[in-house]
């Protein structure tokens, strides 16, 4: 006979990582089928289910995922243009003689200020596209932007401090998911019931 | 069957929103169950028939997408110890399901009407 408690492990991982409206009838489900069944199955269903849930909403939103990463790998060098016109005025590097913590302040917040305009333009040109635009998701997607590059910008300034070589891939990498939280934000401002 | 009649058809069905293959299966099951019925029923009634493993997730994901479509309506029910005091749901298939399952047998007749068999079965 199976042991009638079901691994919790398992259990954890149905309740925290498969998304969706009915996951607590899902789990009660497979709660009551489970002295029947064992833990084989158990196992199988809950690693099953968390996978199509990752399959449904890579499904659902594939398009914001593409645009952010065609929109920081392919317009790189648009945009790198973007802000050296923008930023041509402001003198780089002078932050270097302030004391510690402001220098390393003053150089994430120019990181920040940056970056902030092609973001900020990827983010309005994706809502245009999807015809979600209004102010307020786009403000509540340009918040986002802010505190989603305060971190990347602070890991990458670690990462260049501790005299690891960076490629151009990595920050790349970093500001294409900050995109990408930035418009799921602003997403999920423009209709509160959007998953 | 002529190409053009047979790619005519499917385009007929993306027009129209024909249902996929599992949807199919879980809207046949809940109509067959003829009450409302939960997840573990649906799946026991798919694998009685098809006689392969279904997946619960699966059935959960399937019925979500049927009742964002309409197709299929929910209510939670009682909540047992054995399932750790988690509300059980109920499905019932809507007037507009029932329409799609009809729709959708009707084009996969026509379907098969025009396919020659194969070697050794009769009609």
């Amino acid at each position: 006979m199976n042991d009638p408690t079901p691994p919790r492990a398992a259990t954890w991982l149905l309740e925290h990582l498969v998304p969706g409206a009915m996951t607590e009838a899902l789990a009660g489900d497979l709660l009551e089928d489970f002295p029947r069944r064992g833990p084989a199955w158990y196992w199988r269903q809950v690693l099953l289910a968390i996978l199509t849930g990752l399959f449904r909403r890579l499904r659902r939103k594939w398009l914001s995922i593409a645009f952010s990463f065609a929109w920081i790998f392919g317009g790189g060098e648009w945009l790198a243009r973007l802000n050296m016109w923008l930023f041509s005025w402001m003198p780089v590097g002078w932050w270097i003689r302030l004391p510690w913590p402001w220098s390393l302040a003053v150089e994430i917040a120019t990181g920040i200020v940056m970056n902030l305009a092609p973001l900020t333009l990827g983010l309005g040109i994706y809502l245009l596209i999807v015809k979600s635009f209004s102010l307020r998701a786009f403000t509540a997607g340009f918040a986002t932007a802010i505190a989603a590059l305060a971190v990347s910008d602070v890991a990458i300034t670690f990462l260049r401090g501790n005299q690891y070589r960076l490629s151009w891939i990595l920050p790349a990498v970093l500001y294409s998911l900050v995109l990408l939280i930035s418009i799921w934000t602003a997403q999920r401002r423009a209709s509160p019931t959007a998953t | 069957l002529q190409s053009k009649y047979f790619f005519n058809i499917f385009e007929e069905m993306a027009e129209r929103g024909y249902l996929g293959e599992f949807e199919l299966m879980v809207l046949l099951a809940l109509i067959r169950l003829d009450e409302p019925a939960y997840g573990i029923p649906i799946a026991a009634e798919i694998e009685k028939y098809t006689r392969r493993d279904v997946l619960l997730g699966s059935v959960y994901a399937t019925l979500e997408r049927l009742q964002e479509k309409g197709l299929v309506t929910s209510e939670l029910g009682e909540s047992t110890r054995a399932r750790g005091g988690r509300a059980k749901r109920y499905f019932t298939p809507t007037r507009k399901g029932r329409r799609r399952v009809a729709e959708t047998r009707e084009a996969l007749t026509r379907l098969w009407h025009r396919l020659p068999l194969p070697k050794g079965e009769s009609a």
